[in-house]
């Protein structure tokens, strides 16, 4: 398992990597990283660290703007602390598709 | 964050109404946005035989449901769009939503009006198949809409589709599609009456309902859409959003209250010059109707 602070990709497909983290924010004690659920492509990755949700999303450069981030069958706010062992699905709420006219 | 209406633990927040709210207050917002979108455009009546236009997705879900809540029956139609399993599985989605609440879903098959599903038609076309999947949604729903005796068609579209679109029609200055864009367009000779009851919502929080709901909706995003413009104006949009929450809401509103009035000229030109298409008898300008063209094209495109 990774320590280094940085997503590991563990999607089968291997297809992109989340960038790279731009800050540390440990919290001392933190020992497991937060599973996290990406979707399109679906893929999942684990994050050492942060400390809420509006710094997971910062960490994964994801605009909180454009997903949901959901722990179990429930929402998680913006300003909600992530545990240890956390697993959370980043669900984006963005949907398009239907051309330039109505 | 706390709910801004009794206090007790939020799950969301609106940034652009500096407000958070606990999942039955946010459901209670989210029927208040919709109540007083119909309100203000005079979108349904009472009495008014309401059909929905479904895809599976978050945001027509959201809407059947919160349509229910409020009192106001409605069915559904949904297109099968033959897009593979992606098709079928929001189908799927549409199909339980409506059992499991005992409503009315009209099914269309769109490869039995057409003679190909979308990927062929984009194939028939060569063109981006958003194109061909906007212009047959909006022939065969409106045709289920006539033929059933509707009074109303009401569509998905949320403040995010409709601030993408409009920026999309700004940046290219399309004077018939901005005097068009307008959460009602009023029924006329051959078309139903078309009204989109969530434009005061944005798609993060008709996700959130569904979630709060505990509605299962499409979650992936459609494979023939990535890449698209639609989507690229959004992402633009969100950007501006996330630095000064409002922006969508202000450039939507701001449009339609102060500025739609003056293009609407240049869309009724378009409508006063409309007549029936030959083959189906749908409104067009031209002899055959966009739909009916398309058909012709999958048709000689299986010939060669």
């Amino acid at each position: 398992m990774t320590r280094s602070g940085s997503p590991v990709d563990k999607s089968p497909e291997g297809t992109r990597d989340p960038p790279a983290p731009r800050e540390r924010d440990n919290r001392a004690g933190t020992l497991e990283p937060v599973k996290v659920l990406l979707r399109n492509p679906r893929r999942e990755v684990e994050v050492t660290g942060p400390a809420s949700v509006d710094a997971l999303l910062r960490r994964l450069e994801i605009n909180a703007e454009s997903v949901l981030v959901i722990r179990g069958d429930e929402l998680v706010p913006r300003d909600a602390s992530l545990d240890d062992s956390d697993e959370v699905e980043i669900r984006p709420v963005i949907s398009g598709g239907c051309g330039s006219t109505r | 964050m706390k709910c801004r209406v009794c206090r007790g633990p939020a799950v969301v927040d609106v940034r652009r109404h500096n407000a958070a709210f606990c999942p039955d207050h946010f459901v209670r917002h989210c029927e208040d946005q919709v109540r007083r979108a119909i309100h203000d455009h005079a979108m349904i009546h009472e009495g008014d035989r309401v059909l929905v236009a479904v895809s599976g997705g978050k945001d027509s879900l959201a809407l059947w449901d919160i349509l229910v809540r409020l009192g106001i029956p409605s069915d559904g139609v949904i297109l099968g769009l033959g897009i593979g399993e992606y098709s079928e599985a929001s189908n799927r989605c549409a199909r339980r939503f409506a059992q499991d609440r005992k409503l009315s879903l009209h099914e269309v098959d769109l490869v039995e009006e057409l003679g190909a599903g979308i990927p062929g038609a984009a194939e028939a076309t060569r063109r981006a198949p958003c194109g061909a999947c906007g212009l047959s949604k909006r022939h065969l729903i409106n045709t289920v809409a006539h033929d059933h005796e509707y009074d109303v068609v009401a569509t998905g579209h949320n403040l995010d589709d409709e601030a993408a679109v409009l920026l999309g029609n700004v940046l290219r200055w399309e004077a018939g599609y901005l005097g068009r864009q307008y959460p009602v367009l009023p029924t006329s000779p051959g078309f139903v009456k078309k009204v989109k009851p969530l434009v005061r919502l944005a798609e993060r929080e008709t996700a959130a309902y569904c979630v709060v709901r505990g509605i299962d909706y499409q979650v992936d995003e459609c494979p023939m859409a990535a890449g698209n413009r639609h989507l690229a104006y959004k992402d633009v949009l969100n950007t501006l959003e996330e630095r000064s929450p409002g922006t969508k809401s202000a450039f939507l509103f701001g449009f339609l209250e102060r500025v739609h009035d003056r293009f609407a000229g240049d869309s009724s030109e378009e409508r006063e010059g409309l007549r029936a298409c030959e083959q189906c008898g749908a409104p067009t300008t031209g002899d055959m109707c966009a739909f009916c063209r398309l058909r012709v094209r999958v048709t000689a495109s299986k010939g060669n």
